[in-house]
């Protein structure tokens, strides 16, 4: 992914949650920024968030292991399910 | 067996009611939209004889994205499939059409699976669905930034049933 940086102004009070937000959650301050204004873009579609479609689903590093990794038995429901496949 | 298609202008949306008025909002003003102008997210239907709309399924290609901390390059990608809508009209509840679209989005990840890549379905599961897709083995993930619940299915799993 290509980066760039830039400078600009926000306010005092979004600069504090943004800090704060980063600091509790771990998540690093380029990514929050980034994802707002994907929302922000996407919002401008005339699209309610509520009604857009997710492109993109965000996990820290141990669920995306887990879910790279999954490999479960299949279940009897599934079995039957997959009948018709 | 019923027919399966993707939603066109020919389908009669307006008397669709699932009983839940966010997924009929949105076949009703969004499904065509995000399929024919936007591009993202394609809508299949079973409808009857009179194109009246029985029930939707709206499937995206979706990315499982790592949100590595501390990291120059921050992210990593896994694709997968995404039933990002699913919604059976209440006059047509209860004659396995939620069965139905679920046969043909385990159809459609395994056709991308060999074609271009998935490791399985992801599923933006409403509340009230969440134990129709337990039952099949999808499980919860736990998802950062994400609208709704968010369950799981691999293609593994899938492969694995096929097999057995």
């Amino acid at each position: 992914m290509n980066t760039i940086s830039f400078y600009t102004q926000i306010t005092s009070k979004n600069k504090q949650t943004l800090d704060l937000y980063s600091q509790i959650t771990g998540v690093k301050k380029n990514f929050i920024i980034n994802k707002a204004l994907e929302m922000f873009f996407n919002t401008q579609l005339n699209i309610p968030k509520e009604f857009m479609i997710e492109e993109s689903i965000y996990v820290d590093e141990n669920e995306f292991e887990r879910i790279k990794n999954m490999d479960k038995e299949p279940n009897q429901n599934l079995k039957e399910l997959l009948k018709n496949v | 067996m019923f027919k399966i298609e993707k939603l066109s202008k020919n389908h009669k949306k307006e008397s669709f009611d699932c009983g839940n008025s966010f997924l009929n909002e949105f076949l009703k003003k969004y499904a065509f939209q995000n399929q024919n102008r936007y591009y993202v997210g394609t809508t299949y239907v079973i409808s009857d004889g009179e194109s009246n709309i029985m029930a939707y399924i709206t499937l995206s290609g979706v990315s499982i994205k790592k949100t590595m901390l501390n990291e120059k390059y921050p992210y990593e990608e896994l694709p997968a499939l995404l039933i990002a809508r699913l919604a059976i009209d209440k006059n047509s509840q209860g004659k396995g059409l939620g069965k139905e679209l679920l046969i043909f989005s385990i159809k459609k990840a395994l056709k991308q699976a060999e074609e271009v890549g998935c490791i399985g379905i992801v599923v933006d599961a409403k509340e009230e669905a969440i134990n129709f897709y337990k039952k099949f083995g999808f499980e919860k993930i736990k998802s950062i930034y994400s609208m709704g619940e968010k369950m799981f299915l691999s293609i593994k799993t899938i492969k694995k049933g096929l097999n057995s």
